[in-house]
């Protein structure tokens, strides 16, 4: 018996999803990874729908709709992509949530949704979310879990602040521009309590939490001139001597 | 134009329109300026906040000119030129500026004519040298100020 429950409103989605030609699928995912920022989701998805020819909005959002439900369990549940892949194509085939025998090969559908969960593809799924979808709660979710706590919801809005901060910026020279957006900024007003967040993604994907973490603590631990990966470890050894990781 | 790098593209509009092609991974462990510099272990950016941002000469204002982009660089060999012809025997090098005038992005000259840019935390490329210019979302600006130094073998 799998573990996860999808709601029936997304079997459409997983059916569109699982049908793309390889091609296409490649394309999609490709496009979804870097989508524009700063318009709508209809923006979006006519930007989409332009590049890939034969797939109409509806069928579009409806593939988008179930990649963002996956992708708010990921955050929320702090996954690992590995396994979350695996938990959702095992619904998909023991549930029998596609009708399509083609589907029914658990090495296809694996392949496809990690082709869609990559790290880069998460970002802007991410960013799209946040602009479609009012609530945090998941609503793809493992049977018997519990409500997500309010630690948790922190969590999902640093990861949320964090990953669009990440997208809009990392094509950006200027280190000021970066350590001034919005939601960096956002981020460090959220306080101490997001220390484990920002440490444990310094771990996982290194990237300009400096200033962040000196006007949150007030310290820097950091000698002027040392490296980027220097600083680095710098940080996660003084989160470790705190408990913090 | 290479559709692996469809996503330098969207960012830089002017790109898909040019010849350019990847030179390495993306990586946040330094940026453009550093790359001019030939520093591949931290990022250069003229502001007084603390490792491990590098700026070459004393900033504690955080002044973010164009003026002192061209002193910090005077101060590594550079003088100022007018163009972006290849000079045999010279390392070029190049400012970009934003809208408001401020420092975007650097570039350095190959030495086939051709630009290479470290694109903020994402790959270097080679380039030709307009592939980048463009507002702000679309670009880096405008090319504003070509400097060079003699390169001493």
């Amino acid at each position: 018996m799998s573990k996860l429950a999808i709601p029936e409103r997304y079997l459409p989605g997983i059916e569109l999803l699982l049908g793309l030609e390889p091609e296409k699928a490649k394309v999609l995912s490709s496009l979804i990874d870097q989508v524009i920022p700063c318009i709508t989701v209809d923006g979006v998805l006519n930007s989409l729908s332009d590049k890939i020819a034969n797939l109409d909005l509806i069928d579009l959002r409806k593939i988008l709709e179930f990649l963002l439900a996956i992708n708010d369990l990921r955050i929320a549940d702090h996954s690992n992509r590995h396994d979350l892949v695996l938990n959702i194509s095992e619904a998909i085939i023991e549930e029998k949530l596609t009708s399509n025998q083609d589907f029914q090969d658990i090495n296809f559908v694996q392949n496809r949704l990690t082709q869609f969960l990559g790290k880069e593809g998460t970002l802007s799924l991410n960013y799209l979310w946040r602009l479609s979808a009012p609530s945090h709660s998941p609503d793809v979710v493992y049977a018997g879990s519990p409500n997500i706590s309010p630690s948790d919801l922190l969590e999902l809005e640093f990861y949320r602040l964090a990953e669009n901060w990440k997208y809009e910026t990392s094509s950006l020279s200027s280190i000021t521009k970066k350590v001034r957006h919005p939601d960096y900024l956002k981020i460090i007003k959220m306080g101490g309590n997001v220390l484990p967040f920002i440490l444990r993604s310094l771990m996982k994907e290194p990237d300009h939490w400096f200033v962040a973490l000196k006007s949150i603590t007030n310290e820097d631990p950091i000698p002027y001139g040392a490296s980027f990966q220097d600083s680095v470890n710098g940080w996660i050894a003084w989160g470790r001597e705190r408990g913090l990781i | 134009m290479s559709g692996d790098l469809i996503h330098l593209e969207l960012r830089y509009r002017s790109l898909a329109q040019h010849y350019y092609r990847k030179t390495s991974e993306r990586t946040p462990d330094y940026n453009c300026v550093a790359y001019v510099a030939g520093d591949y272990q931290k990022p250069w950016w003229p502001v007084p906040y603390q490792s491990p941002y590098y700026w070459p000469i004393d900033n504690a204002e955080g002044d973010e000119s164009i003026k002192e982009f061209i002193e910090a660089f005077s101060f590594l060999g550079y003088e100022c030129c007018t163009d972006s012809d290849f000079e045999p025997g010279f390392q070029k090098i190049v400012i970009f500026t934003d809208e408001e005038g401020f420092p975007s992005h650097m570039a350095k000259q190959l030495t086939n004519g051709y630009w290479s840019s470290k694109c903020g935390d994402l790959e270097d490329i080679e380039h030709e040298l307009n592939a980048l210019v463009g507002n702000s979302g679309i670009g880096y600006g405008q090319v504003v100020q070509f400097m060079k130094k003699q390169i001493v073998q």
